[in-house]
């Protein structure tokens, strides 16, 4: 029985999580307590925060786990940047400085910040650790296990096959071919920014029309899909092999039109955005076909019913929906931190087994952060002279409140792990009106205007508003669903221009408290469902701590917030 | 007259002297204002008092508020001066934090706030005056506003620095190491830019050197294709 804690950290969304016997306890992104968006540094606070909320001494700890082979990765650079002589002579220097200044020593660091002895930290191949971290919380005893990012040490796409504690390597598609780094050159080539900007072309694709004005043939000079599952990038066209930061080249700018500039306000009733919204649409339809043969490929090899999926291309909820269809497999299961974070959780599992502890039971919930302190809550709120006041029952506070068509910011148990709010630091608000989505929008959020919002509805009343039941991935909003067109009176909020949306089930395992809250809108006679948007401003990790939902709260124009059992309601 | 008045009144000219130069400067000042609001958030979380917590929100709030007003008018510079849409001033304002508050303790977290917004203040009045003698009415006016809530910032930190100094005389000594730090720092700094030159004309020496490995590793490690059995 043994207490371990994972770590990810250095490339993006930098995490920590902890178990101890086998289960999880806690697991934390450190974004959310250093409040700098997609923090990559070594998550110390948030590890310290681990240790903290499960009771642990750093010293105690059986095994320190990083998400990476260091030395495994540094060789890839090298090997990368030596090939690609002489392009590569301006990234030359900053890499090495980075490789040898601080990455490979990441196992040397964490011996020292937890005093453990060297040889209790070790470290798992990058994919190793994302397909862990899919299959281990899962439910399934037998999976097939898809691993899709940009790149890890070598390997860029893996497949596995999951088999109760055991997990075996099938095979690798390597760098530089990836789907990971094609989204990401679109992604900067549609003028957002990398590992942040990626669901904004999730959300642009909608507006587009796929393969418009041959468009999909130009794609195949990017990326030719085989027969085999396998892929290959026309790597003319991409300079992430010589260029870490923008990722195309001067080719793909002569494909498919000049690169839009950061920032522009859109306008997509104009032609040359609609282009930009054709360009994505088209990429996504690509990325799903390219998802499908590798999701057939893992059904041949492995023959299971089941489909895991990881990596940051895990969190393409629409492509993950497709699979669900279209992949052949009865269930398919993605968990809510499918990107680099997780990552620390698949490290911590991967070391607990080793170290004889059972597979973890199957993750219900990503509530697997802190709590608020209420306590200080209530006196830093006093102290901002804000109008706070405690209720009984804050679930009809809440309910009360979002019935009188207000926008409620909802602070209430422990914060999420993965980059969804799924009720604990959310927004909530009436689903029903379009108006209110445009008021989230103008006084909050300031989202480009073809982004959607998500809906959280109860567990068993699912089939009364969308097409389709819950399943594994919805209870994490991995996934998306029709909405139902005969409803549309109640989702005009939360239905995206193709009419899907990115549903939450809510379950009382999964959500406590967003769950008490619809009850008590059906009880008040309302739609049991929700907008529910992440509680953060623009540019800005989602709120953690009473302090962030504070500081929130005097920033931005909610009319209410409910920390607990506390509320706070701006003056009309 | 301080030193950082003489130096902003010298360099004055240099820095302001064009619409891409503003821009860039701008841009600095949004950073660092983000940076503060970092700063700020980490001592309202970590401080033992609600009171103290509440005023590093209200300030972190003002900070966050200042940093967009510099970001739009360093972009609006920008537009002016058509700077490529690659330069950092387009990119989102992020900062990075420096955790003084867990480096430097709550006293000296204090006394550097304070002694950073009594620095703004000296330069902004003297850039005030610089943009208004230049005709320069929205810039003025742009520090102007955002000095009124300098000099808040300035007196309600001396205020908490006192308050939970000691004595004063504890107080002035927190100030005086505060500085003391900064000098340190902005020495360490510039070893830092030099020895980053150095270390860039160093491995690029390293990168001519090592020329001939690229036709061995093109030959040794040949790029993979398709799929590729573990």
């Amino acid at each position: 029985m043994a207490k371990v804690l994972g770590i990810s950290a250095h490339y993006h969304d930098a995490a920590a999580a902890l178990l101890v016997d086998g289960e999880l306890v806690v697991a934390i992104q450190q974004e959310r307590l250093s409040r700098i968006k997609n923090d990559p540094g070594l998550p110390l606070d948030a590890a310290d925060a681990c240790l903290a909320y499960a009771g642990v001494r750093g010293e105690a700890l059986d095994a320190v786990v990083f998400y990476e082979r260091p030395f495994d990765k540094l060789e890839r650079v090298m090997v990368n940047l030596m090939r690609n002589l002489p392009r590569t002579w301006r990234q030359f220097p900053r890499a090495m400085a980075s490789q040898l200044g601080d990455k490979i020593w990441v196992l040397d660091q964490l011996a020292e910040a937890f005093g453990q002895p060297r040889a209790n930290v070790r470290c798992f191949a990058h994919h190793q650790c994302h397909a862990a971290s899919a299959h281990f919380v899962s439910r399934f005893e037998d999976s097939a296990v898809l691993v899709v990012d940009g790149v890890g040490e070598h390997s860029s796409t893996t497949l596995w096959h999951g088999q109760g504690a055991q997990l075996r390597a099938l095979c690798s598609i390597e760098f530089p071919h990836s789907l990971g780094l094609l989204y990401a050159a679109l992604t900067a080539w549609l003028g957002f920014a990398v590992n942040e900007g990626e669901y904004k072309v999730m959300g642009l694709a909608a507006w587009g029309r796929p393969g418009h004005a041959g468009l999909r043939e130009r794609f195949e000079r990017l990326i030719r899909l085989h027969d085999d599952g396998s892929y290959e990038l026309g790597l003319d066209y991409f300079a992430h092999m010589s260029d870490a930061e923008l990722g195309f080249g001067p080719k793909l700018e002569a494909l498919l039109g000049p690169r839009r500039p950061p920032g522009l306000a859109w306008a997509l009733e104009g032609e040359r955005d609609q282009h930009y919204a054709d360009v994505a649409a088209t990429l996504q339809q690509v990325i799903e076909d390219a998802l499908l043969g590798l999701a057939r490929k893992a059904k041949a090899l492995t023959g299971s019913p089941n489909l895991c999926l990881a990596g940051g291309v895990a969190l393409n909820s629409l492509a993950n929906a497709r699979l669900a269809r279209e992949g052949g497999f009865e269930a398919v299961f993605v968990q809510p931190a499918a990107g680099d974070a997780g990552g620390a959780l698949g490290a911590a599992i991967l070391a607990a087994l080793e170290l004889g502890d059972p597979r973890p039971t199957p993750m219900l919930s990503a509530a697997l952060g802190l709590p608020v302190d209420i306590e200080r809550a209530w006196a830093v709120a006093r102290e901002l002279e804000l109008p706070v006041r405690r209720v009984d029952d804050p679930a009809s506070a809440a309910a009360e409140l979002i019935a009188a068509d207000k926008i409620v910011a909802h602070v209430r148990g422990r914060f999420e792990w993965g980059p969804r709010a799924l009720g604990q630091r959310s927004i909530l608000a009436s689903a029903a009106a379009r108006e209110t989505r445009e008021r989230i929008n103008r006084l909050i959020k300031q989202r480009e205007p073809f982004r959607p919002f998500a809906p959280a509805v109860l567990e068993p009343r699912i089939g009364e508003y969308f097409d389709g039941q819950a399943n594994d991935m919805t209870p994490f909003m991995t996934t998306v669903l029709p909405a139902r067109a005969d409803r549309s009176d109640a989702l005009g909020a939360v239905t995206h221009e193709d009419g899907s949306s990115r549903v939450q089930t809510v379950s009382p395992a999964g959500a406590p408290e967003l769950h008490e809250l619809l009850v008590a809108l059906e009880r008040g006679g309302h739609a049991p469902l929700v907008l529910n948007t992440s509680l953060n401003g623009p540019g800005e990790p989602i709120v953690a701590s009473s302090e962030d939902a504070l500081g929130f709260f005097l920033r931005h124009a909610v009319d209410a917030m409910m920390i607990e059992d506390l509320v706070i309601e701006r003056p009309a | 007259m301080s030193l950082t008045v003489a130096l902003a009144r010298m360099l004055n000219p240099l820095v302001w002297r064009s619409p891409a130069r503003s821009a860039d400067k701008l841009h600095g000042f949004a950073l660092a204002e983000h940076g503060s609001m970092l700063d700020l958030r980490l001592a309202a979380r970590l401080t033992p008092s609600p009171t103290r917590a509440a005023a590093y929100l209200r300030h972190a709030d003002d900070e966050t508020r200042h940093a967009q007003m510099f970001g739009k008018r360093a972009r609006q510079l920008a537009r002016e001066a058509g700077l490529a849409r690659g330069h950092a001033v387009w990119e989102p304002i992020r900062a990075d934090s420096e955790q003084l508050f867990v480096g430097l303790g709550e006293l000296d977290f204090l006394a550097f706030v304070h002694v950073g917004e009594a620095r703004a203040i000296e330069q902004f009045l003297v850039y005030v005056a610089y943009f208004q003698a230049q005709g320069r009415e929205r810039d003025a006016s742009l520090l102007t506003t955002i000095l009124v809530d300098e000099h808040r910032h300035a007196d309600y930190t001396r205020a908490l620095l006192f308050e939970l100094a000691d004595s004063e005389a504890a107080a002035r000594r927190a100030l005086r190491r505060v500085r003391r730090w900064e000098a340190w720092r902005t020495w360490l700094r510039a070893g830092r830019f030099l020895a980053e030159r150095v270390y860039m004309v160093a491995m690029l020496l390293v990168y001519l050197l090592a020329a001939p490995l690229g036709l061995l590793v093109r030959w040794a490690r040949p790029l993979t294709r398709g799929w590729r059995d573990a």
